[in-house]
């Protein structure tokens, strides 16, 4: 996947995941805040790893604020941000 | 005739009246806070203690220790009834070495990050309202000096907590410290000539009053009325709890009960209230934590008395002044386990909530799902104890923290005292309950078990890293009859 | 939640809207900024419960009426203004806040850049004020380094005055211009002047502040209840900014400032000054001003003089680039 610009989705309520992507020129970096930091911040990295490595996107920074989220709203957010920034 | 009879030795006994001068000046017990403080002596080795009826507002306990560390005091015991976000910074009294022993109730935020990080040598000793009450009273725990911070006292010491500028309600807490207490200082921004009627705290109890500018934070206190959730989940297990109480026939002339002062515990106060209300039944007597809603129970006709051991809203504060069957009590007629006649025993339901449930129906509230010390013990173990049926309500999952697990991370609540669970994904009875179980499935109240709720949990949060935890152990919960039922360990 | 609550997103040209907010925030104790572009508010049965507001990328007047705290209303407004100015090209967002508010404000994104007693200055990107230090210059800062941080606005032989003294007396000079555009000549130009009339400098670096060089304007205004506390913060935040990061960061010992007879926020900012540089080994070096006739050379006169068409006054006042630019821009001609 081509990223042309950065772009954002998601909210900060409770149980949701905000998440910016910004295609950069250097190697790809992810920041991650998150309310379960110590339980869950290794699967919350592994998990946008992967659908990075899917969608096979690189040089990228990815920068998220998590609040509780699931996986698959981790994933929904950060595919529609992928998307948004490949427009 | 004995020497008793002799009237020259009684007269030598007794002494002859001298005279009396009316106008001469009655002894005043009226200072300020920091000749009191000097004047008590306050060293090292002691314990003082205060009440946590001000909540987030409380300004006391600040100022004693402020006024304390100044002085370059080391090593006493602080014996608050519970510590709250008004007491956060407090790990300064730690380092400085002033505080060198807790025990409370409840610890939380940063004080409670600090504590689960190893800053106190000695461990926190968690008690509930009951177990604090019976170490007091045992004399297991010495109370030197008792700070009462209360809303309004007149000069002698008769004081309460429910006029004045900013009212906290129920002194409940307090009242057990200002019986045994070494010495009792009444503290407040209202103190009058004026004797104060009705009073919480009797005078004969108080050796020092002090005016203070100001004895709370009015908005942080409380506020004016507990709203009930409008969170769906929360309803639905609301709802869920009254139908399966309901089931369980406890709904009938002069039940009594106590829920929890939030979320589900007391929004099924709302659905109670219905049935209440279709089936024509006035409760005995509803006890806790009161809040508005009870109150307007209370006012309707459906119960006839409050047992208030702590306000939690203005409208509750307003009714402890004004409604002369909303009496207040303490805290050990409230939950000893050692006073006989404690009112938990005489419950015929209560409603509880939990930080995390497990397998065996083990409760914790005190700390998080990492760990750390959040929490309070407050009337949980002793109220699920005293009840005939106990029935926790929680979320299966809030967030990404399931409440539901295998075990739970520190026990306060033992599972054999905890009867039912009602989740938003179903409800388990705890297998020692086949009595609970038989009625409800009679009444065709649908049951999952606990496993299965464990499991949905699991499966929808994943497993969790591992906590890891360092060597100290930095708390001890003790049940409330003294026994220790867990270890809280240091969390690096 | 979202059957009970709606929401109001509210533009400068809102007279009406506004003012209720402004209402609202005086209700919790703080004051509505004016100078904000956009306001978002959650509002219950036609009361404000929450709001926020924001003027470019900084972000204001945040509050919760007491009654709907710990309902996660915050988490709905930040998120909603993030995603509005984003669309409006402000991907990156900062504030200023009472201090103990730091862990509410982190939990929302938020990165601390410096902390003082009372103030926090955050930013919601992790980066940013690490590349903006790593940008300040390609030079190894070496020997010793002094600095100014000036408006310019334009520069002035009174100005020039001061950076050739401390050009003389360091091996290093960087010159922090100010970027804030409150002021009467636009940055682009202040600097070109300021790089024309500083050329013969070998050793001067010229600046761009940007965001971490804080002047009084962008401090907010609600902060103001008490004047002096509040100037105390502001000044206190900046200052810990430049002596902590900015100047650790470009190895600067010293620090020049002309003295200030004229604006009392001036004056009363370089007395703080003198009490944090030395905290922070900076040597704190006042000069005073260069006098032409008596009086302060001053780009506030300049710009009066200017006003009043009188360039003969000027071109003894100013160095000729800023000279030029005064003459073109009120449409005359020059004598060379």
């Amino acid at each position: 996947m081509k990223l042309n610009k950065r772009a954002i989705a998601g909210t900060m309520t409770s149980s949701d995941v905000m998440i910016e992507v910004i295609p950069w020129g250097k190697t790809s970096e992810i920041n991650i805040k998150s309310d379960v930091e110590k339980q869950y911040g290794d699967q919350i990295l592994d998990l946008i790893n992967s659908i990075l490595r899917e969608n096979d996107v690189d040089n990228v920074c990815i920068n998220v604020v998590d609040k509780g989220a699931l996986d698959f709203t981790i994933s929904a957010r950060l595919k529609t941000a992928l998307f948004r920034a490949a427009k | 005739m004995e020497d008793r009879y002799d009237i020259n030795e009684l007269l030598k006994e007794k002494g002859t009246f001298t005279g009396i001068d009316k106008s001469k000046r009655k002894k005043n017990k009226v200072r300020s806070l920091k000749y009191v403080i000097d004047a008590l002596d306050i060293k090292d080795g002691m314990t003082i203690s205060f009440h946590h009826h001000f909540r987030n507002g409380d300004l006391l306990a600040d100022m004693v220790l402020e006024l304390l560390d100044k002085k370059g005091t080391k090593n006493i015991t602080i014996f608050p009834s519970s510590l709250t976000t008004a007491h956060d910074h407090f790990g300064q009294y730690i380092q400085s070495g002033l505080i060198s022993r807790i025990c409370t109730s409840g610890i939380r935020d940063r004080l409670g990050e600090d504590i689960s990080s190893g800053m106190l040598d000695t461990p926190v000793i968690i008690r509930s309202h009951g177990g604090r009450a019976r170490a007091i009273e045992s004399g297991e725990e010495k109370i030197d000096v008792a700070f009462i911070a209360v809303a309004h006292s007149d000069v002698n010491g008769n004081a309460n907590g429910f006029e004045g500028v900013s009212p906290c309600g129920s002194l409940g807490y307090s009242m057990v410290d200002m019986k045994h207490a070494d010495k009792v200082v009444v503290v407040s921004d209202l103190i009058t000539e004026e004797i104060t009627i009705p009073f919480s705290v009797p005078s004969y109890n108080v050796d020092y009053v002090v005016k203070v500018e100001k004895i709370g934070i009015k908005e942080k206190i409380m506020s004016g009325a507990t709203r009930l959730t409008t969170n769906p989940k929360e309803l639905l297990i609301a709802k869920r709890t009254a139908d399966i109480i309901e089931a369980l026939e406890i709904i009938k002339e002069n039940f009594t009960f106590q829920t929890g002062t939030g979320g589900s515990s007391l929004a099924v106060t709302r659905f109670m209230r219905d049935k209440m209300i279709e089936k024509k039944i006035v409760a005995d007597f509803a006890l806790g934590g009161i809040t508005g809603h009870i109150v307007r129970l209370h006012e309707e006709g459906l119960v006839r008395k409050l047992l208030d051991v702590q306000c939690f809203d203005l409208d509750a504060v307003f009714s402890l002044k004004n409604n002369i069957r909303h009496f207040e009590i303490d805290a050990s007629f409230y939950a000893n386990p050692e006073n006989p006649g404690c009112v938990v025993n005489k419950l015929d339901v209560v409603v509880l909530s939990a930080l995390e449930i497990d397998r065996n129906f083990d409760v914790n509230v005190m700390t998080g799902s990492d760990g750390i010390l959040r929490g309070a013990s407050g009337g949980h173990c002793d109220t699920a104890a005293g009840s005939k049926i106990c029935i926790v309500t929680s979320p299966l999952v809030r967030g990404r923290i399931a409440t539901v697990k295998d075990k739970v991370l520190n026990i306060v609540t033992p599972g054999s005292t905890v009867d039912i669970l009602v989740t938003d994904h179903g409800t388990a009875v705890n297998p020692l309950r086949k009595d609970i179980m038989a009625l409800l499935k009679e009444k065709k109240i649908p049951i999952v078990s606990i496993d299965t709720l464990v499991e949905m949990a699991e499966k929808i949060v994943k497993k969790p890293n591992p906590i890891v935890y360092g060597d100290k152990v930095v708390g001890v919960i003790e049940y409330r009859d003294g026994s220790i039922i867990d270890l809280v360990k240091q969390v690096i | 939640m979202f059957y009970e609550y709606t929401k109001e997103y509210i533009l400068k040209n809102d007279e009406i809207k506004r003012h209720k907010s402004a209402l609202f925030l005086k209700t919790i104790d703080i004051e509505f900024d004016t100078n904000v572009d956009v306001t978002i508010n959650i509002v219950k049965n036609n009361q404000i419960a929450a709001t926020i507001s924001a003027e470019k990328n900084l972000i204001k007047c945040i509050g919760v009426a007491p009654d709907f705290r710990s309902e996660g209303l915050m988490n709905i407004l930040f998120s909603d203004l993030i995603s509005y100015q984003y669309s409006k090209g402000f991907y990156n967002l900062a504030l200023f806040t009472k201090a103990e508010y730091e862990t509410i404000i982190a939990s929302l994104g938020f990165y601390t850049i410096c902390k003082t007693k009372n103030i926090v200055f955050m930013e919601n990107h992790k980066n940013k004020f690490r590349d903006y230090l790593q940008n300040l210059t390609q030079s190894d800062c070496k020997g010793k380094v002094a600095s100014i941080v000036m408006n310019l606005n334009p520069i002035t032989n009174g100005h020039l005055y001061l950076i050739e003294k401390a050009s003389s007396e360091n091996d290093v000079l960087f010159v922090f211009i100010v970027s804030e555009d409150r002021s009467v000549v636009p940055f682009d130009i202040r600097y070109q002047l300021a790089e024309a009339s500083t050329r013969h400098l070998k050793n001067v670096i010229l600046v761009k502040g940007g965001e971490y060089i804080i002047s009084s304007t962008t401090f907010p205004s609600y902060f103001k209840k008490d004047y002096n506390s509040w100037i105390r913060n502001y000044c206190e935040l900046d200052l810990t900014i430049f002596s902590k990061h900015i100047a650790k960061k470009l190895n600067i010992s010293k620090r020049y400032v002309g003295t200030e007879p004229y604006c009392k926020v001036t004056n009363y900012y370089n007395k703080v000054m003198s009490e944090i540089l030395p905290k922070y080994n900076i040597e704190y070096i006042e000069v005073s001003r260069l006098l032409s006739e008596d009086d302060a050379i001053s780009a506030s006169r300049v710009r009066k003089l200017a006003d009043e068409g009188d360039f003969k006054a000027i071109k003894s006042l100013v160095p000729e680039a800023t000279y030029k630019y005064l003459i073109s821009i009120n449409g005359g001609s020059y004598e060379t």
